[in-house]
């Protein structure tokens, strides 16, 4: 089999293991659903899955780290790294397998919050087109908070720590969703600007409207790739350190 | 089997290696000595691949560590010195991850689990989880793990560190099972381990290799094999006859206990067997020969001799020599004096 499926499914089983696991994920769908139906969706009349999606940018701020501080901080801590670097499998097997077990379990979540969407679908008429938009683009923003929180967790043994740094990097990287929001008018437009550009959780905005860039989405896979690859650099440097 | 050309390792200022060298015929059983931070984890970590060297190479099976690194660690199973393992995980679900990521084939998996589970006496605890056993238990454990893709190398950090007696003996019984068919190198502080299960042994100290010799040869070569006597006689008389016998010799007394006079006789020719001590004191005058015993030298004081003796205490756990010196010489200190 795989390598990277074989770290992949030991990772996916080990959350189910420990209660974070439980309460993070009924966390998420608790929060998503108050953000989704609550009492304005009723008042606007609508069939929209659109404020739900604006609050994921947000929401996956606080969940990721969550999910991703335990992957490589744990394996230094208990020292099991040594072994899983000694395994016949390259590093980035490793980095990918660990990123497909969050992946997997998040996606999960994700999926969880698809009957709500579905009620809504029959009892109005839903346009599916900024759905999928939603979904896809959901992915692959979480794709990309996941590999920033890989990456941190591998550069300390302490899970807190991987959890503060990402929350951290998630929070400055998104700080363009939270100016939209106070709709802050007296910030120049240029900042403003370059907050939205660089602002992880805005190119999902935008795919979440149905509206599918090749821009948007290129944006994200080569930031998860970048932070992956930045993981595994990580990883081989310990073997020149020791 | 295994190749060590020169291997050089820093960490920051600090060397770890200085060049070490040395080989492995397939089938060995290497013992590796050293104090703490004399560089046996160092090679044991390069050898799997966990580390890369500063200069020097490894060779496993013909094969170099940095250039065909997934080819190398299929051939090793690997014991780190802390025996890291997934506590949270059953026994039975960490050995079937072990053999996934180790590559052993599905339709081969269950047989493997199984014969590592028989071979390290698993078979009772299979189903727990791994941060529920005892420390004797986990060990067996990360054997299992290090065994489970039947690996031509076995590397042993320190296998038996922080286990019972009772523990102790048992993996020292599993590690000279596996020895049999497998070349492994395992690394120690107790030097009776070595005596128990190895077939050479290298001495390693500040990075580099200060003895590397078959286990009998290294201690034979210390010279002097004294002789243990106890003898029922007149001391004086007994002293002056022994002296004679051994020529450049000298006699040691040691002890009297009741009738019996006891001392250690150093540096008789070897040829010059038990038989001319017997007939010397028994046939010839007549006097009751109550213990005759040669010494071997041990380890322990090769050992302390060529790492500078007092920078660690050796960790003394050996009975035999602790029987004898409470029978004998009770004044003694063990372990020598040199």
């Amino acid at each position: 089999m795989n390598k990277a499926l074989v770290i992949a499914r030991r990772e996916f089983a080990a959350y189910w293991l420990s209660p974070i696991a439980y309460v993070v994920l009924g966390l998420f769908l608790f929060l998503n659903s108050y953000f989704f139906l609550n009492p304005m969706f009723f008042q606007m009349g609508i069939a929209t899955t659109q404020n739900m999606f604006n609050f994921w940018g947000q929401l996956f701020i606080f969940f990721i780290p969550a999910v991703t501080m335990r992957l490589w901080a744990e394996e230094r801590k208990q020292g099991t790294l040594e072994l899983l670097l000694t395994y016949p499998a390259k590093v980035p097997e490793l980095v990918f397998g660990k990123f497909l077990a969050a992946l997997a379990f998040i996606g999960l979540g994700v999926i969880l919050t698809l009957p709500a969407v579905f009620t809504v679908a029959h009892f109005g008429d839903l346009d599916w087109g900024p759905v999928v938009g939603g979904y896809l683009g959901g992915i692959l923003m979480v794709s990309a908070y996941l590999s920033l929180g890989l990456f941190f967790s591998s550069l300390t043994e302490n899970q807190i720590v991987a959890f503060l740094l990402t929350l951290f990097a998630l929070l400055i990287l998104n700080l363009s969703l939270f100016i939209q929001i106070s709709e802050s008018g007296n910030i120049p437009y240029w900042i403003t600007w370059m907050l939205s550009l660089v602002g992880l959780g805005n190119h999902f905005l935008s795919l979440a409207k149905g509206v599918v860039s090749s821009q948007d989405v290129l944006y994200y896979l080569a930031f998860t790739a970048f932070f992956l690859w930045m993981n595994a650099l990580v990883l081989e440097a310990k073997k020149w350190r020791g | 089997m295994i190749q060590v050309e020169n291997l050089k390792k820093h960490y920051g200022p600090t060397q770890a290696l200085a060049g070490v060298s040395f080989e492995v015929p397939r089938g060995e059983v290497l013992g590796f000595v050293g104090p703490n931070g004399a560089g046996k984890t160092t090679t044991m970590k390069i050898l799997t691949g966990f580390l890369y060297p500063d200069e020097g190479s490894a060779k496993l099976g013909g094969l170099d560590v940095l250039e065909q690194p997934l080819e190398t660690k299929k051939l090793v199973g690997y014991l780190p010195e802390s025996n890291p393992l997934y506590m949270e995980m059953s026994v039975l679900a960490y050995l079937r991850f072990a053999a996934d990521i180790r590559g052993v084939e599905g339709r081969y998996r269950k047989a493997a689990v199984e014969k590592v589970v028989r071979d390290c006496g698993l078979g009772g605890v299979k189903g727990k989880d791994i941060g529920e056993l005892s420390k004797g238990y986990k060990q067996r454990v990360g054997l299992a793990q290090a065994m489970i893709h039947d690996p031509d190398i076995l590397i042993l950090d320190e296998p038996t560190s922080g286990l019972d007696p009772n523990q102790i003996v048992e993996i020292r019984n599993l590690i000279k099972k596996i020895g049999q068919e497998r070349t492994v190198i395992l690394s120690t502080h107790y030097l009776q381990e070595v005596e128990a299960t190895c077939d050479r042994v290298i001495i390693i100290h500040q990075g580099r290799i200060v003895a590397d010799d078959k286990l009998d040869r290294l201690v034979s070569q210390d010279g002097d094999l004294p002789l243990l006597l106890g003898v029922v006689g007149p001391e004086e008389k007994i002293r002056t006859q022994l002296q004679e016998l051994a020529g450049k010799g000298n006699v040691e007394s040691l002890d009297r206990r009741g009738d019996a006079f006891f001392c250690r006789l150093h540096g008789l020719p070897r040829e010059m067997g038990n038989e001319a001590i017997f007939d010397l004191l028994v046939t010839r005058n007549g006097w009751k020969l109550v213990e005759l015993h040669r010494e071997t030298p041990r380890l322990e004081t090769i050992f302390r001799k060529l790492t500078g003796g007092t920078e660690e205490p050796v960790p003394v756990e050996d009975e035999r020599e602790e029987a004898l010196a409470a029978s004998s010489s009770p004044g003694e200190e063990k372990g020598g004096s040199e």
